[in-house]
């Protein structure tokens, strides 16, 4: 479970489709405790909270044989999820959203990491 | 000029409306985003499901008298509603359904979550069931879905193409066809004929220990 409290596909829809900022009053979610509520039902669950748990969190999970296993990873929502082509009007939707955005400043953040990444990797 | 979606909540407020029970959905994101533009003049209320956007559409009928109104997004979304607008039914609540539906030119395809609205609500918004087909049908069928709402003690259901949600709004043309409506609905207040009143009165007096069952 991707965990970030929010409504995030839909949230992006607003950003990039819309071209709108995020509503806030409609996006945001609650918080709640995921694999502390599957322990409660006897579901193994492990929640990791920082990139270094992220492998040794995998090996925990596919080693676990007596049942399923709920991998809560906390995330960020801010992080765009951007396709390795971007059409010009999403780009201009996106950049006509953001003025408004509570979350603007970590989204351009983000965005530019992720490109960036793309072009070492390659 | 606003877009449809902003004029529909622009609207809603000046029938009196301050809150929208709902929740989101990318079929009713033009009016989700409408609401950046109405600022604190209607709140949107975001429950953990749309079943309970309608049950509390209902209960806020129910405690204040004003019309509740709730939100929910094409297909599985609209189908969420179904409960508490029956719960809102046949306990006479006013009650208007805001709802999502696909682009205009991907229906009648099985197009993803199209469902065929008019037909899923026929029967629980019977009283005033309507799909804003134009920008400029947006005045007459919100007017007439909360006056209907309020004037029937029903439910009424309005269905807005996520296309049209995006399209700028204009009112209706001076010309053959155009409709034109007004905001307001004042309740009228309802007495008995004198010949009821006198027998009920009749039969008060002539009894002597009187309970009194009231309903149908």
């Amino acid at each position: 479970m991707l965990h970030n409290d929010d409504l995030n596909q839909v949230t992006w829809e607003q950003r990039v489709m819309a071209g709108d900022s995020k509503l806030q009053a409609s996006q945001v979610l609650p918080d709640f405790p995921f694999a502390r509520y599957a322990e409660t039902l006897g579901i193994k669950a492990i929640r990791v909270e920082r990139p270094e748990e992220v492998a040794p969190a995998w090996d925990e999970a596919l080693a676990y044989m007596s049942g399923p296993v709920l991998y809560e990873a906390i995330t960020d929502p801010e992080v765009p999820p951007l396709p390795p082509h971007i059409r010009f009007e999403q780009a201009q939707k996106l950049a006509k959203a953001l003025p408004g955005d509570p979350h603007a400043g970590r989204i351009v953040k983000e965005s530019i990491k992720g490109k960036l990444q793309e072009f070492v990797t390659r | 000029m606003p877009d449809t979606a902003q004029f529909i909540l622009t609207r809603l407020t000046e029938w009196g409306i301050q809150r929208v029970y709902g929740y989101p959905g990318d079929g009713i994101n033009g009016l989700i985003v409408a609401f950046h533009e109405v600022g604190d003049r209607l709140e949107f209320i975001q429950t953990r499901h749309e079943e309970i956007a309608s049950f509390a559409a209902t209960a806020h009928a129910k405690f204040t008298g004003e019309v509740g109104v709730c939100m929910a997004t094409s297909g599985p979304g609209a189908i969420h509603l179904l409960n508490g607008l029956y719960d809102a039914k046949l306990d006479h609540q006013p009650v208007v359904a805001l709802i999502g539906q696909q682009k205009r030119m991907s229906l009648g395809a099985n197009y993803q979550q199209e469902v065929d609205l008019n037909t899923l609500f026929k029967d629980v918004a019977s009283e005033y069931l309507m799909t804003i087909m134009d920008p400029t049908q947006a005045r007459h069928v919100i007017d007439r879905a909360v006056r209907i709402a309020k004037s029937s003690r029903s439910v009424t259901a309005v269905i807005v193409p996520e296309d049209v949600q995006e399209a700028e709004h204009s009112e209706p043309p001076r010309a053959h066809g155009a409709v034109y409506s007004s905001l307001g609905f004042s309740t009228p207040m309802l007495r008995p004929r004198d010949a009821d009143l006198q027998r009920a009165a009749e039969i008060l007096n002539a009894s002597e220990k009187v309970a009194m069952l009231i309903g149908r």
